[in-house]
């Protein structure tokens, strides 16, 4: 029998992230690995954990909805600190210069930066956190390790960018970030991470970790591609995702959508024509808006990031977002 | 000049313009190679002069541009080392080619299994999704990755330099082991074959250390070095690991990395190298850097939008 396709939803009803009532008494654990098979991807797929990080990722999307960067924001101080925070990190990398030495990729300066983050990632979460919240450390920090790469590997991807959403879907977890905070998760937070990773990336020539080459969005990100998506729809400027591939067009507005950063930064480090080098992301360019895009986004990060074994074997659970096979 | 052989030289030309060939013509050729691979040893042995290629990924032009540097195939002797597949642009037209490479000319040419040349790693790094969009079907990687099954997964030149795409096992520290692996399956998430497809080595480390990639181990020095002797082999040549320089040695010049792909997914500016191997055992690396498009030929991707089904 024939069915009639549903009309596509632009707004999505949100149930918000549950906050810990008792952390006083909330047993917080190391997070591990759990997944390492293609029967573990299907029940983590259906389980509650897949669930509230894909509602959580999705509420941020709708949030920033048509808003470019320089929207003006509430900013808590939550919000200031954490940025300061991760700009300090930034100095650790200005601190430490890739070693002049041959190498097979991947400078083992990198090594150096993350043991000094490690030495250093509870402390900084202590400056950050209030003293009620202190006992969640031992989860944040192991999120907020991983968002920075693999020492041994000396590489970063997407499973990597993953834990850093996860480390601020922990801190709403935990009510140091609000409802009220979630557009700047984005707009502060997020844009200061991806500064600091693509000067990681840049600095120690960190490996493409289980890239999909041509036929992947970026060799390193995805989330800013379904969050710049959001940001523009509607947008004043007319721009259309036909627009991505006019030099003039990048070069006048990456400053103040996500999606535009990355055209521009994937540009100045790939060789030749867009639709040589980004072949998926120059395809994309042809869809009829930018909601398309936002949607199609969503469902293709399902599919290429948490449906993928080697890249949610390394996903790591713990209490704040927990999952056992 | 029998048929299969006309038509063979014939698929070779098409190839070599980088033309797919039919999907008729896929199902001839992968099956031909089943029955040629199913006589060869888990462990080929080889002589020497040969040269030995890395990773090469779907970077058809890069390939070609082997065969300028290194010579054609049959003039010069191969030992390709795997990861034929997956990340490139043209996967179907490189794995097509060194398949009816190895069945016109079968003693000059040497293909051994990466990791890559498995089902569940093709279906998520790109070569299901290109056979998809060229073939407009999954035949094309069914017939493929039914062949991958058959591939040899180590090899030895002149009873003296070990090769393999990734490297030691912890399971099988003696080559005898290894030849009586049971290759003809889908790469197993853990276990020998495993192991020697997706290892890696390890100055920094001793002994065997589970690999951060989720499957395979570090390898050290000293189990290195101990697997060299007590198989008396000299040296070990493998691939499997991105090199800024196209190549690598380690392990007081025991072991060399060799990657064959330039330019890495259009960005990581790295050269890429070749090993020639010379009939006194001598390695010579020969580097060199993406092919120029002036210089390869390369037809520019056409300009039309394929819309990906997530964005109707």
């Amino acid at each position: 029998m024939a069915t009639t396709q549903q009309p596509e939803a632009t707004e999505h009803q949100h149930f918000g992230v549950v906050e810990i009532k008792d952390l006083e008494n909330h047993k917080f654990i190391k997070p591990v690995k759990v997944v390492t098979n293609e029967d573990d991807i299907k029940k983590f797929l259906r389980s509650g954990a897949c669930r509230d990080l894909l509602e959580y990722i999705q509420t941020l999307s709708d949030k920033i909805k048509s808003k470019p960067n320089s929207t003006k924001t509430q900013n808590s101080n939550e919000i200031k600190n954490i940025v300061s925070m991760l700009n300090e990190i930034s100095v650790y990398i200005d601190n430490i210069p890739p070693l002049a030495q041959p190498m097979r990729y991947g400078n083992k300066a990198y090594r150096t930066f993350y043991q000094k983050l490690l030495d250093n990632v509870e402390e900084l979460h202590k400056h950050l956190l209030p003293q009620s919240m202190h006992s969640s450390i031992i989860e944040l920090s192991s999120y907020l390790m991983d968002a920075m790469g693999n020492q041994t590997r000396l590489d970063y991807g997407t499973g990597h960018e993953l834990h850093f959403v996860v480390w601020t879907y922990c801190l709403r977890r935990i009510g140091f970030l609000k409802s009220t905070d979630e557009e700047d998760i984005v707009l502060n937070v997020f844009t200061t991470y991806l500064d600091l990773v693509r000067k990681l990336q840049r600095v120690y020539g960190l490996e493409p970790a289980g890239t999909h080459g041509v036929w992947s969005l970026d060799d390193y990100q995805f989330i800013p591609f379904i969050w710049g998506a959001s940001q523009l729809i509607g947008n004043p400027f007319d721009i259309k995702p036909a627009s991505v591939t006019i030099e003039k067009v990048v070069d006048q507005y990456y400053k103040e959508y996500l999606y535009i950063a990355c055209i521009k930064y994937i540009n100045t480090v790939k060789k030749g024509p867009f639709h040589e080098h980004s072949r998926d992301l120059f395809n994309i360019s042809g869809a009829a808006s930018w909601q398309k895009i936002n949607t199609g986004m969503m469902k293709k990060f399902y599919d290429d990031v948490l449906s993928k074994v080697p890249i949610i074997q390394h996903f790591l659970f713990g209490s704040l977002i927990s999952f056992s096979v | 000049m029998n048929t299969s052989t006309f038509n063979l030289d014939h698929c070779i030309e098409k190839l070599q313009k980088c033309e797919i060939l039919p999907e008729s013509t896929i199902k001839e050729i992968t099956d031909k190679m089943k029955e040629l691979l199913i006589s060869e040893s888990n462990v080929q042995e080889i002589r020497s002069p040969v040269t030995v290629v890395g990773d090469v990924h779907g970077q058809f032009y890069d390939v070609l541009e082997i065969f300028k540097i290194g010579g054609q195939c049959p003039d010069t002797n191969y030992l390709f080392l795997g990861d034929y597949v997956d990340r490139g642009y043209h996967s179907v037209e490189t794995i097509s080619l060194l398949t009816c490479l190895k069945l016109r000319y079968p003693s000059r040419i040497t293909l051994l299994r990466g990791n890559h040349e498995s089902r569940q790693i093709t279906q998520v790094y790109g070569f299901y999704g290109e056979c998809m969009r060229k073939y407009g079907n999954p035949t094309v990687w069914k017939y493929f990755t039914e062949m991958f099954d058959y591939l040899s997964v180590a090899a030895i030149i002149d009873e003296a330099i070990y090769c393999v795409h990734g490297g030691l096992s912890p399971s099988a520290l003696s080559i005898d082991q290894i030849k009586v692996l049971d290759r003809f399956q889908e790469v197993p998430n853990e276990g020998a074959l495993s192991d020697i497809l997706w290892s890696d080595p390890d100055p920094d480390r001793e002994g065997f250390v589970e690999s951060q990639r989720g499957a395979g181990y570090s390898y050290g020095k000293d189990v290195t070095l101990r697997f060299l002797q007590n198989n008396k082999m000299q040296h070990i040549i493998r691939a499997h690991q991105l090199c800024m320089d196209g190549y690598q040695t380690l392990f007081d010049n025991k072991l060399s990395t060799v990657w064959s792909a330039p330019n890495y997914c259009n960005r990581c500016g790295n050269m890429a190298s070749i090993v020639e191997v010379n009939e006194k055992l001598e390695r010579y690396f020969n580097t060199y850097a993406a092919a120029p498009q002036s210089l390869s030929n390369k037809p520019t991707l056409d300009t039309n939008k394929e819309l990906p089904d997530y964005f109707l």
